[in-house]
């Protein structure tokens, strides 16, 4: 086992992993930009090395100024985490070259996964299905339809070329089929000059489902069960679960197998995700691989009572898997929640600021992985999570209501959260009953607003904050003062209330 | 105690008699009556009994507003009427000419006009990233871009005024014609 790691990473994902080093005696290095001098993942590690401007291209996206933070502290190996470097072929490469270990998969088995392509292709290979779609010439009635008819209606229309939703169509009917096709073609030709269509099956209100696998040196493989992660915004998973509410022991075992085969077959090693779609009449189909760790491993976690972090410092350093499929067992439900700082009212627009008060939720079953702390301002360079609030409990809906109770704990002052709309989305009946897909936020909760129920206990808590005030602070215990901070309402002046209608002013200006 | 005060748009009058020994006293918020009886526990933390049930409350206030956190809810309150009124007025003043601030602490992605340029109301002024996503700025109304303060890369904060405009009043005052 090593001796010391790097992590090649922030925030909560970097403080996460730092714990299981401590608990397995392994010495921590963190590095660090500018913007995170007094970050927490910085505080966490016994060793922090400084490594640029708060750009990430000059700091955690320096594949050189991390490896050589790597030498120079003589950590052995270096865990990317999620983002940054972590799906980086050459920085896994360059790693490996520099003697030290990349705690994930082989550089080109990175690079053959992250390519959609390349990976779709892999996992028909592997016999692995996915979304049926082909290149149809638009004049090509016969195989129109052929296609239309082997796949099943609805099927979708766009164009083959370029990206995004140019001359994208939904066909749900066969007479609709050849004017949907022309005006496809029409639209991808004058976008892109190739009149070519792409033709796919369309999937309706599908579920994002995942499969965890683990994979050894020695050719061991499994699975760690599956976690659905529909529940998105912005095309972003900001609630998962595990297990997936309508999966039942027969496809959780096809799933698994189809995972499980397409990474051995690539010569995957570490953990890793195979994310699927499931169609409303339970067929599955590919997505993609996650060459990393994932954000919401922490609920695979919950459910298995493993430590993912620990197996992955366990196979890269070479050990065996220590358990074999038959052993594993999945127990309970759990949930996790992204805590990002963002305004859920204003399209999720990121509302970094500093944390002013903050106070983790407690108890039965609630895990907490935070990546801030009171004082911390929130750079705005990175990725807006704050934390992650997971749950679990022996059932969904215990689950469900010790999710919102823990959601209902949280204080975050000082920076927008989404923790209000969450416990909305998690209380409603929809989401009870399970009718989750990737589509449900934007169908159940278009434009939501804070409710106003509740305003007039803030009112009051406010009047009566006024009151102590005017009474002076001795209510207050000295030592509960603050020394170097301005008192809570007395820091409302003339000037910072002027520069407060100027930040409202602005917002007029704001687009996007 | 008489405040005016909003949280979003919604305005409320608050009043209240003065604390008692037992640190209680009444409330009324627009035609509601409440009685309130205080604990203060820390810098950010109070128990409130409103008619005879428990409520832990933990408060901060910032340049945005005062921040109420009360049965997992986080309201910002703002003061409202005749106070926005005057707090409106002198940011005027402080601003002076008009122009695109930035809405919250970002990343200058790009700027898309330079120095002495005519721009139409709603014209794109510059992008600004934060936290990976990206936003473009328009300008607030048409005038001549007078000022820039900002370059490509730079870190700008909530409310810093980013590009100046002038407005056509403020021409007229430059008009050697018109002194």
């Amino acid at each position: 086992m090593f001796s010391k790691i790097l992590i090649a990473n922030r925030g909560e994902i970097a403080v996460r992993i730092m714990r299981t080093a401590k608990e397995m005696g392994i010495g921590t290095v963190a590095v660090y930009s500018d913007a995170d001098r007094k970050a927490l993942h910085v505080l966490s590690a016994d060793e922090a090395v400084y490594i640029g401007p708060s750009n990430p291209l000059e700091s955690y996206l320096d594949a050189d100024k991390i490896i050589d933070a790597a030498k120079v502290t003589k950590a052995q190996a270096i865990h990317p985490g999620y983002g940054f470097l972590s799906e980086n072929a050459q920085f896994a490469e360059k790693t490996a070259a520099n003697g030290l270990t990349f705690i994930g998969p082989k550089g080109d088995v990175m690079a053959r996964l992250g390519d959609k392509i390349e990976a779709r292709k892999l996992a028909q290979q592997s016999g692995v299905p996915t979304v049926p779609g082909r290149i149809v010439a638009e004049t090509d009635e016969k195989e129109l339809f052929e296609f239309c008819e082997q796949a099943g209606y609805p099927v979708l229309i766009k164009a083959a070329a370029g990206g995004g939703g140019k001359g994208m169509r939904v066909v749900r009917k066969p007479d609709e089929l050849l004017s949907a096709a022309r005006q496809a073609s029409n639209e991808a030709l004058g976008a892109f000059g190739n009149g070519a269509i792409f033709i796919e099956k369309y999937l309706e209100r599908p579920r994002h489902v995942e499969i965890q696998v683990l994979a050894d040196h020695h050719g061991n493989v499994v699975h760690l069960f599956e976690r659905e992660c529909s529940i998105q915004r912005r095309h972003q998973k900001i609630i998962e679960e595990a297990p997936c509410p309508v999966m039942d022991p027969e496809l959780r075992e096809r799933m698994g197998r189809a995972a499980v085969d397409l990474v051995r077959d690539a010569g995957y090693e570490n953990a890793g995700t195979v994310e699927f779609l499931l169609d409303e009449d339970r067929n599955f189909y590919f997505l993609e691989v996650n060459t990393r760790l994932q954000v919401e491993h922490p609920i695979t976690e919950a459910i298995t009572g493993l430590d993912l972090v620990k197996l992955q410092l366990e196979i890269a350093s070479g050990a065996k898997l220590p358990f074999k499929q038959k052993d594993l067992t999945l127990r309970g439900h759990a949930f996790e929640c992204r805590i990002y700082a963002e305004n859920p009212e204003e399209n999720f627009m990121p509302a970094p600021g500093k944390i002013m008060f903050s106070q983790h939720p407690e108890g039965p079953g609630v895990r907490m992985d935070s990546g801030v702390y009171a004082g911390f301002t929130v750079p705005v360079q990175y990725d807006p999570i704050l934390a992650k609030l997971v749950t679990s409990a022996q059932d969904r809906n215990a689950a469900i209501d010790r999710m919102i109770r823990a959601l209902k704990e949280t204080v975050v002052l000082g920076a927008g959260t989404s923790l209000e709309y969450m416990a909305d989305v998690l209380n409603s009946q929809e989401f009870r009953d399970g009718n989750t897909h990737t589509g449900f936020l934007d169908e159940h909760f278009p434009g939501w607003t804070a409710s106003h129920e509740g305003d007039d206990l803030a009112l009051i808590g406010f009047a009566a904050r006024r009151l102590l005030e005017a009474r002076g602070l001795q209510t207050f215990q000295p030592e509960e003062s603050p020394t170097d901070e301005p008192l809570p309402w007395a820091s409302l002046d003339a000037g910072e209330l002027a520069e407060q209608a100027g930040y409202t002013g602005a917002i007029d200006a704001f687009e996007g | 105690m008489h405040l005016k005060v909003k949280i979003a748009e919604n305005e409320t009058r608050i009043h209240t008699g003065d604390l008692d020994d037992s640190m209680a006293t009444w409330m009324t918020l627009g035609d509601r009556r409440y009685h309130v009886r205080i604990t203060p526990i820390s810098h950010h933390r109070m128990n409130l009994e409103i008619d005879g049930r428990n409520h832990a409350f933990s408060v901060a206030a910032n340049r945005d507003g005062s921040w109420v956190w009360v049965d997992g809810r986080t309201r910002l309150v703002r003061p409202a009427g005749d106070v926005a009124a005057l707090v409106e007025a002198s940011t005027t003043m402080r601003r002076g000419p008009r122009g695109v601030s930035a809405p919250t602490p970002a990343t200058v992605v790009q700027i898309l006009v330079s120095k002495g340029d005519l721009v139409e109301k709603g014209q794109e002024m510059a992008v600004v990233s934060a936290m990976k996503m990206e936003s473009t700025l328009t300008a607030p109304a048409a005038g001549r871009v007078a000022a820039i303060h900002c370059n490509v890369g730079d870190v700008v904060s909530a409310g810093d005024m980013m590009i100046e405009i002038a407005g056509p009043e403020d021409e007229t005052l430059d008009d050697p014609d018109n002194a």
